[in-house]
């Protein structure tokens, strides 16, 4: 699965945010298709969830994993990221990448698996905060 | 407040508003100025490729752009058109030139690193400097102030506090008063110290936009720390135990502790980059600095000091993140060489292991071979019997 550079995306949309989270989205979209075709899922529950996520995951290398939580699914992340490291690598805003490229991104992937999922990140580190943690729910 | 009773005159007064850009779109910048050109063409009295002079009413306005160390500098300066004009109120003065001022910084781009506002005039006493540098603490609400004398000028400095401003960019407010000097004489002496100003103010950006750039890393050290340190431990609380650890079991431990390994020696070298760029920005502001040999007045801080602490409180995180990075790094270094030793020798204790049955199979082989030979013996002495036995059968020696 290949994915655009952190550092391309940003230049080419670093002006048009909007434009930047849309093609995000998208492009997540298309990456939850490939990964419930891989991993041979059709369902639209809150496991789906969980695993097409854990998958994207694995992808990127992260090393944290995306859990049911009652209704939701939620993965909170601590340790050194690859936005983390693009950012530094080309000068350029943490938070800017977060919000119109990852976020957008894993709201994407969630929305293949089901399209009423919301996404939230309730905490980021980009902001400040010490995990970055996002909530997915299905709204019915 | 005492400041406020006592009546403050001040001779030539002077705004000098300082922008810096970084030089992303060098194309940029110079349409912007010719834009502004092009709005004032009635009103434009004198211009060249870089610079513009605007009379505008009672005021003097020049418009001026300097590509400097890769950054763009607009330097819009408000004046009388009288240079003998003098101020009784002059809060009533800036705020008139922050007015005229305002149509032509709203043309400028929207993302400056560093917003600086000089207020210039002509002092007659330190006594006269020091109540105009209370008077515009209080005008502008900064508590951070530093002031100092260099030559026969007073420089002050109001700076924000992180809780005094929400702007994502450095905005500063410095008041600059020549005392007891002719306005000829005024012009030669601020023009070099706003040059140093204007040098100061370009590292000073950048190295607060590499700041504002890097500031979020800072406070994710804690978090990772922790993180690590409880991956080592479970993974060395299993290797302590007598039950070997599956071959698997180390190869995913191994990937896992390299994945973290080249992800932290990267972020470490980034940060060490960035370490490096801003002691560059520090030092040569320091350089420039120590040549004021400022003198401290009337107990405030100077602002050669103020500069310096600033620095050092910018410059110490990028120096422990660096740190506890590459304390964290041989940490994993360590415990990846431990993982591959355990699993060399469990590869080494397996192959042992599949030697000794390959041996064991071998030595059974063998007793079937030999066995199997007996029985072909065996089988042939008995078939030979038989063969004789025919034979004497045919030849009627045997019944």
């Amino acid at each position: 699965m290949e994915f655009p550079s952190f550092g391309d995306f940003y230049r080419r949309f670093k002006n048009d945010p909007e434009k930047s989270r849309g093609e995000a989205f998208e492009l997540g979209r298309r990456v939850g298709h490939a990964l419930m075709v891989k991993l041979n899922l059709k369902g639209d529950d809150l496991d789906t969830l969980a695993k097409v996520i854990n998958a994207f995951l694995r992808e990127v290398k992260s090393e944290t994993s995306a859990k049911v939580e009652g209704s939701k699914v939620i993965f909170r992340n601590r340790s050194f990221c690859q936005i983390m490291v693009s950012a530094r690598s080309f000068n350029q805003p943490w938070l800017w990448l977060d919000e119109n490229f990852a976020w957008p991104l894993v709201a994407g992937i969630a929305s293949a698996v089901n399209p009423n999922v919301k996404h939230k990140v309730t905490s980021a580190r980009a902001r400040g905060d010490l995990v970055c943690e996002h909530i997915f729910e299905i709204i019915k | 407040m005492e400041s406020q009773k006592i009546d403050l005159t001040l001779g030539s007064p002077r705004l000098i508003n300082i922008l810096i850009f970084e030089t992303e779109d060098q194309e940029d910048a110079a349409r912007t100025l010719e834009l502004i050109r092009r709005d004032y063409t009635p009103k434009s009295i004198e211009q060249d490729e870089k610079s513009i002079k605007i009379t505008l009413k009672d005021v003097l306005c020049g418009v001026e752009l300097i590509k400097e160390k890769n950054c763009n500098v607009f330097s819009i300066s408000i004046n009388r058109l009288n240079d003998d004009y003098v101020s009784k109120e002059w809060q009533k003065d800036l705020e008139h030139y922050q007015r005229q001022a305002q149509p032509i910084l709203s043309m400028l781009p929207k993302n400056p690193i560093l917003f600086l506002s000089i207020f210039a005039g002509l002092t007659t006493s330190r006594g006269e400097a020091l109540n105009l540098v209370r008077q515009y603490s209080e005008y502008v609400g900064c508590r951070k102030v530093s002031a100092g004398i260099i030559g026969n000028c007073l420089l002050g400095t109001f700076r924000k506090t992180p809780g005094e401003t929400s702007a994502e960019f450095l905005r500063l407010e410095l008041v600059l008063s020549s005392m007891n000097l002719t306005f000829p004489q005024v012009k030669n002496v601020t023009s070099e110290l706003l040059v140093d100003i204007r040098n100061l103010a370009i590292n000073l950006g950048k190295l607060d936009r590499l700041y504002r750039l890097c500031q979020p890393y800072f406070p994710q050290m804690d978090p990772q720390e922790v993180e690590i340190h409880e991956k080592i431990e479970g993974i060395l609380n299993r290797m302590r135990q007598t039950e070997p650890v599956e071959l698997e079991t180390l190869k995913s431990w191994l990937s896992d502790v390299m994945e973290r390994f080249s992800t932290l020696s990267i972020l470490s070298g980034l940060i060490k980059r960035d370490q490096i760029t801003a002691k560059t920005y520090v030092e040569e502001n320091k350089n420039l600095l120590s040549r004021w040999s400022e003198t401290s007045f009337e107990g405030y801080p100077t602002n050669t000091l103020m500069e310096t602490i600033e620095y050092n409180s910018i410059s110490k995180p990028f120096e422990d993140f660096v740190g506890r990075t590459e304390a964290l790094r041989i940490q994993l270094e360590t415990v990846s060489d431990m993982i591959r030793t355990y699993l060399s020798i469990r590869q080494q204790e397996q192959s042992s292991e599949t030697l000794k049955q390959q041996v064991k199979i071998l030595h059974a082989i063998e007793k079937h071979e030999r066995l199997l030979k007996g029985l072909t013996w065996v089988v042939a002495l008995f078939t030979i019997t038989l063969v004789i036995l025919e034979i004497a059968r045919t030849l009627h020696i045997l019944p």
